[in-house]
């Protein structure tokens, strides 16, 4: 796990030195968007649809739009005026019962764990609620934006929820056709629903839950790797090494049949350049053998070649 | 534990050398990979000495393929490409793998095939001192071919066998003398390689791009007095489109204000500059006159020190 934020939780006059960790994470399959043609990801592009041109991120200002069309223009130098002071430190404001928040609230989890001399506070903080069984209601600065949090106990860490601000969770009165609280229900269908409930009450166990489809969207990539139906790879060579070997072996057979192997023939040398000392630096390969060597080729080959 | 040594290396030639003394091989252009075997272990290295164990499970099930106790084998890892001859950029795909739990998925992408052409040790006994034709005698005995292991052929016939490396447009081919020992660490004349075509590492120096992207690269070599001189310019070559445009986001990042190169590059317009740090392997026709190259073309990225990247290096290593 690796540390998100370090900072404090101020609680009275104490300050426990901790660091953050995100608690909970999506395992969603993740794809990426493949052009069709030859497998290449996507690249997202920003262009300006007036001056019909990709736009460069320095070139990228940001708006707000008040009316369709019209924006006011706010600079990062406006947003850092009124950036809260970042006090890194999760101050702790009241204690409440955790059955007084409604679960509707909970944003996202994270777990804190004490800085090296944090240790003994963070031990009492925790027992201290544990015996207490209240949670506490915190404030914080994460990512330029005041959070309201949650601080409470998660076997043996200290865990911070984020929790919504009232005005971010939507009215129920909003959801249409919900029936009154006093619809006339028969008692009989009322008490059938009720035993129904009553036999499918268990203990909750989420290690009983799995997501079926992603094991099963997982289970289609392993197979579709095996099998090679894999995208991006340019067709894997259907030829193999004894084709070539074998149409290596006509040409050879092909190539006696029309007389070559003299060396008249020869021309190895596709560089010109070599002989006539062009190539840059260091002397062309052919000059640095032993002349013993020399003696086995025929002077009538160097005659041929000089002449080209 | 047998010590990985640094292998026999052919010198350049231009000409074939005449008479029975001298056997022809094809070259087959891919990754020098040796492989030692002792009994249960087996481990591969390359020609720097960096240990390629487990790039190329194809051929450490040497007991499979091999019928000695212990044996030191030399040979070509080859990849074939789309058009059915050995490809450098397709076994780098391989070779280059830097996490290995990618190989088993790119063993099934880029099947590899070993070429080896030659044994030095056998059953507790080195045999490099040994001339070449009892090696060939010996490697004939212990090897026998498998889907992805062949021994390369021997051909008394070099002219021949050059006419087919041309035909099917190969790297070339390497004379070797038929009475001479592997002589060990040493780019050695009693082996000659004869090219069809040229290759060489140069680094890039910069690039020019047009609307949507990288066009080309700048390509540059250090002469001695480790002055940069541009020698071309080559365009995503046997790269797929990834993967340039990979190089060119890399690229982008290494821009600097100054030409890196001694010498102007012809067009400076739509030009970057960048810090001289990607070394790639180049094919090309020639040298011009200019001492520029004619038609290269970019094969892959390579592992190497961009000041290694030098005229001499060039002229001693293809």
């Amino acid at each position: 796990m690796h540390t998100v934020w370090k900072g404090s939780i101020s609680f009275g006059l104490v300050n426990i030195p901790i660091r953050m960790f995100t608690a909970t994470e999506h395992r969603d399959v993740r794809f990426r968007q493949l052009h069709s043609v030859c497998s290449t990801p996507i690249r997202y592009a920003k262009t300006c649809p007036t001056c019909d041109r990709e736009v460069d991120a320095s070139e990228i200002v940001r708006g707000f739009e008040y009316e369709k069309g019209n924006f006011v223009i706010v600079k990062d130098e406006d947003l850092e005026r009124i950036t809260p002071e970042t006090r890194k430190a999760i101050e702790i404001l009241d204690f409440v019962e955790l059955s007084e928040i409604d679960p509707i609230y909970f944003e996202k989890s994270y777990y804190l764990s004490p800085q090296e001399t944090g240790e003994k506070a963070y031990a009492l903080l925790r027992e201290a609620m544990r015996q207490s069984g209240k949670i506490g209601i915190a404030r914080l600065t994460l990512r330029n934006r005041q959070s309201l949090a949650v601080i409470r106990i998660y076997g043996p860490a200290i865990l911070m929820e984020t929790i919504f601000y009232p005005d971010e969770v939507r009215s129920v009165a909003q959801v249409p056709a919900l029936p009154a609280d006093d619809v006339e229900l028969a008692e009989n269908e009322l008490s059938m629903a009720r035993q129904l409930i009553e036999n499918m009450s268990t203990t909750f166990d989420p290690s009983q839950y799995t997501d079926l489809y992603r094991q099963e969207l997982h289970e289609l990539i392993e197979k579709k790797l095996e099998g090679q139906e894999v995208a991006a790879a340019p067709a894997a060579p259907k030829a193999n090494v004894i084709d070539l070997m074998q149409a290596l072996k006509e040409s050879i057979a092909a190539a006696e049949k029309a007389g070559i192997d003299k060396p008249a023939r020869l021309k190895t040398d596709p560089t010109g350049a070599d002989q006539t000392g062009n190539k840059p630096s260091a002397a062309p390969a052919g000059t640095d053998q032993p002349a013993g060597r020399k003696k086995t080729t025929t002077k009538k080959l160097k005659r041929k070649k000089s002449g080209t | 534990m047998l010590k990985p040594i640094i292998p026999m290396e052919p010198v350049s030639s231009d000409i074939i050398p005449q008479g029975s003394d001298w056997i022809a091989q094809i070259k087959w252009d891919g990754v020098r990979i040796l492989t030692y075997f002792e009994g249960h272990k087996v481990r591969l290295y390359n020609r720097r000495l960096r240990e390629r164990t487990h790039h190329y499970p194809e051929i450490t099930e040497v007991s499979a393929y091999c019928d000695a106790r212990s044996v030191i084998l030399d040979g070509e890892v080859i990849a074939l490409g789309s058009d059915a001859k050995p490809s450098f950029h397709e076994v780098m795909r391989r070779d280059g793998i830097r996490r290995l739990e990618q190989v088993p998925r790119m063993q099934k992408l880029v099947p590899v095939t070993y070429m080896i052409f030659d044994v030095l040790f056998r059953n507790g006994e080195w045999l490099h001192s040994r001339p070449l034709q009892e090696r060939l005698a010996i490697l004939a005995e212990v090897v026998k071919p498998t889907d992805h292991i062949q021994p390369v052929s021997s051909h008394a016939n070099a002219h021949g066998l050059f006419e087919a490396v041309k035909q099917h447009e190969m790297e070339g081919i390497v004379l070797k003398q038929v009475m001479s020992p592997y002589v060990i660490g040493v780019k050695h004349d009693a082996w000659l390689k004869i090219k069809n075509y040229r290759d060489l590492i140069a680094v890039i120096g910069g690039f020019t791009f047009r609307e949507g992207g990288m066009s080309a690269v700048l390509l540059g070599l250090y002469d001695e007095a480790h002055r940069l001189h541009f020698i071309g310019q080559t365009g995503a070559g046997t790269l797929t489109q990834q993967e340039w445009k990979a190089l060119g986001e890399v690229l982008r990042l290494s821009v600097i204000p100054e030409s890196p190169f001694v010498n102007k590059p012809k067009r400076q317009a739509n030009v970057r500059w960048v810090r001289p740090m990607i070394p790639v392997k180049i094919k090309y026709a020639e040298w011009t006159a200019g001492r520029s190259l004619r038609q290269p073309t970019l094969q892959a990225l390579v592992e190497m020190a961009p000041e290694a990247c030098t005229f001499r290096a060039e002229t001693q290593q293809t």
